[in-house]
C-alpha cells in the first residue's frame, strides 16, 4: 500500500484497528500519526503470536457472548477484537473459542463457565462480556486462552494478557519474560476503564491475524 | 498400613520391577534410582548423560533424549546405554518405547504449523517408519501397547489417536472426549486402554474396537497418573487439584470389573506417578517430592 494515497481517516482506522490508538486520541500531530501508522503497517501483515494451549481446553462450549452472570463476583471485562488474515482481509466463517479462569483463578473443569465458542459468519469481529480472570498459583499471570479457526487458515492457539496485571511489576513490556510467562509482548493488552451505568468495567481489545493455508 | 521410601531427590515416575523386588523411580537430579520394595534401601543409581531430557520409564527400560537429540535406550542391569539412535530432524519433546525397545515413538513439533505436533516412529536402527500429525497444542500422554502393535497419543486439544505402530495407519481418532487426558496406560494383556485427565474420569477403551467400554467416576480432582496391576484387575489413579498442584489429593484404587473404587489414600500434592506391585500387595505414588508413599492393599 502506498502511504501517500492513504487518507487520514483510513490511517486512523488502521491504527485503531491495530490497537495503537484509542478513538479518543485524535488530536495528535501529523508526524506522530505517521509514526504510529508506519508501526501499524509493519504489524498489519504479521500473524498473531502463538502461545501454549494449556491443559484446560474443553470441547463443545456453547456460542455465548455473555459469560458474566449478573451479581457474580469478579470485575466485569469486555473483550473485543477483529479477525483478519495476513493479507489484511476479513475472515468469514471464523470460530473463536476462548476460555479463562474465574475471579479466584479456577477453571471450570466439569462444565462451561467462562468458556465460549463464537461462530462469526461475516463481520469478522467479536465482543464478549466476561470478568477479569483471577490469578492461580501454577501460572500466576491473568490470561485468556484462545483457539481460532477458519476455513483456509491455520488454526491459531494463543493467549491474551493484561498490562495492568501486578504480575508484571508495573512494567509489562520489560517483565513479560518473567518465569517464562509470555511468549511475545504483543499479547499483553492495554486495559481501559469505562463507566457503564452503575458499574465501572475493564475493557481490552485483542485483534487476531490468521495465516492463510 | 502406609509407609514411605525416601529419596535424595524428588521422584517423578515410578515402576516396579517385573518380580516386584525393586521399585524404580525417575528423579529430578537426572538419575534413576532403584529401592528395595520391602526395606526401602537404595539398591542402584543410574546417572543419565549430561543434558539428557524427556526421560521415559517402562517396566523393562528407560529412554532419554540426549543433548544432540539422540534417543537412548538404557539397560537396567548395567546402568549403561544399550542402544542409541540419532534421528535426523526435529527434537523429541516426549518419547515412549516398545517394551522390547524395538522401536521408539517420539512427539515432535511441526515447524510450519506452530501449534501442531506430530508423532514419529523410529525403528531401533533410527530409521523412520512414519510421521503422523498428533493434534494441536502438544501431547498430554504417549504410550505403546504391551505387544508393540499400537501407538496412542492424547493431545491437549482433547483428541486421542491410535496408530498401527508398523505403518502409521490411523486405527481410530477418539474425538468424543471433552477435555485433555494427562495419562494413558494399557492393561498388561493389552485389552484395555485407560485414559484420564481434566474431567476427573477414567475412560476405559476396548483396544479391539477402540470404543469406550466403561467410565470410572469418583476421583475428587483431575487425574494426572494411572497404573494397572499386573493381573489387570486393579487400576490406580492419582489426583491433580485444579486449584494448585501443591494441594493435597487422593489416590484411588479401582476394581476394573465393577468400576468402583476399593481404596482411597491421601497424597500431599499433585501425583506424578502411581504403581501397583506385581503381587497387587502395594500401591505406590510419587509427587515430585523426596518421599514415595506406599500403601498396603488388603483383599
Amino acid at each position: 500500500m502506498n502511504p501517500y494515497k492513504t487518507s487520514r481517516r483510513a490511517m486512523l482506522e488502521r491504527c485503531i484497528g491495530n490497537g495503537l490508538l484509542t478513538a479518543g486520541a485524535l488530536s495528535m500531530s501529523q508526524t506522530q500519526l505517521l509514526a504510529y501508522w508506519q508501526h501499524a503497517e509493519a504489524q498489519a501483515g504479521k500473524p498473531t503470536p502463538t502461545e501454549v494451549l494449556g491443559p484446560f481446553y474443553r470441547k463443545g462450549a456453547p456460542n455465548n457472548t455473555t459469560l458474566r452472570i449478573a451479581g457474580e463476583s469478579g470485575f466485569p471485562l469486555r473483550v473485543t477484537g477483529k479477525v483478519t488474515n495476513t493479507k489484511g482481509n476479513k475472515v468469514p466463517g471464523v470460530r473463536v473459542e476462548l476460555w479463562h479462569a474465574d475471579h479466584v483463578g479456577l477453571y471450570d473443569v466439569q462444565g462451561y463457565r467462562y468458556r465460549t465458542k463464537l461462530e462469526i459468519e461475516s463481520e469478522s469481529a467479536y465482543a464478549v462480556e466476561t470478568i477479569l480472570p483471577g490469578h492461580y498459583d501454577d501460572r500466576p499471570a491473568q490470561h485468556i486462552h484462545y483457539m481460532i479457526s477458519a476455513p483456509g487458515h491455520k488454526t491459531l492457539i494463543t493467549q491474551a494478557y493484561f498490562a495492568t496485571d501486578p504480575f508484571f511489576d508495573g512494567d509489562p513490556y520489560k517483565n513479560y519474560r518473567k518465569r517464562n510467562m509470555v511468549s511475545d509482548r504483543e499479547l499483553i493488552r492495554p486495559v481501559s476503564l469505562y463507566e457503564a451505568p452503575g458499574q465501572p468495567r475493564a475493557a481490552i481489545e485483542f485483534h487476531i491475524c490468521l495465516e492463510t493455508l | 498400613m502406609a509407609r514411605q521410601i525416601s529419596s535424595d531427590a524428588g521422584v517423578t515416575t515410578l515402576v516396579f520391577s517385573a518380580d516386584g523386588v525393586l521399585l524404580r523411580g525417575l528423579c529430578q537430579d537426572a538419575k534413576l534410582r532403584a529401592w528395595d520394595t520391602a526395606t526401602g534401601a537404595l539398591r542402584q543409581t543410574v546417572s543419565f548423560d549430561e543434558g539428557d531430557s524427556a526421560p521415559a520409564l517402562t517396566a523393562t527400560g528407560l529412554v532419554t533424549v540426549g543433548k544432540d537429540g539422540a534417543l537412548k535406550s538404557w539397560d537396567f542391569a548395567s546402568g549403561k546405554v544399550a542402544r542409541k539412535v540419532a534421528p535426523e530432524g526435529l527434537r523429541a519433546r516426549r518419547v515412549a518405547a516398545s517394551p522390547d525397545a524395538n522401536f521408539f515413538a517420539a512427539n515432535v513439533k511441526q515447524t510450519d504449523l506452530a501449534s501442531e505436533t506430530a508423532v514419529r516412529v523410529l525403528d531401533s536402527g533410527g530409521k523412520q517408519r512414519f510421521v503422523v500429525p498428533s493434534g494441536l497444542g502438544g501431547l498430554g500422554a504417549l504410550a505403546v501397547s504391551p505387544d508393540g502393535s499400537t501407538v496412542v497419543a492424547a493431545s491437549y486439544d482433547a483428541d486421542m489417536r491410535a496408530w498401527n505402530a508398523r505403518n502409521g495407519e490411523l486405527l481410530r481418532l477418539i474425538n468424543e472426549l471433552p477435555v485433555a487426558m494427562f495419562d494413558l496406560k494399557f492393561s498388561p494383556d493389552g485389552k484395555w486402554l485407560a485414559a484420564a485427565g481434566v474431567d476427573r474420569t477414567v475412560y476405559l477403551y476396548d483396544t479391539k474396537t477402540w470404543r469406550q467400554a466403561r467410565k470410572l467416576v469418583g476421583q475428587p480432582e483431575m487425574i494426572s497418573a494411572l497404573a494397572f496391576s499386573q493381573d489387570g484387575k486393579l487400576l490406580a489413579s492419582g489426583g491433580f487439584s485444579e486449584i494448585t498442584m501443591k494441594k493435597p489429593v487422593k489416590v484411588l484404587i479401582w476394581d476394573v470389573n465393577t468400576g468402583k473404587p476399593v481404596h482411597t489414600f491421601d497424597a500431599p500434592q499433585r501425583v506424578s506417578s502411581v504403581a501397583i506391585s506385581p503381587d497387587s500387595k502395594w500401591a505406590a505414588a510419587s509427587t515430585g517430592g523426596k518421599s514415595i508413599d506406599l500403601w498396603a492393599l488388603h483383599g
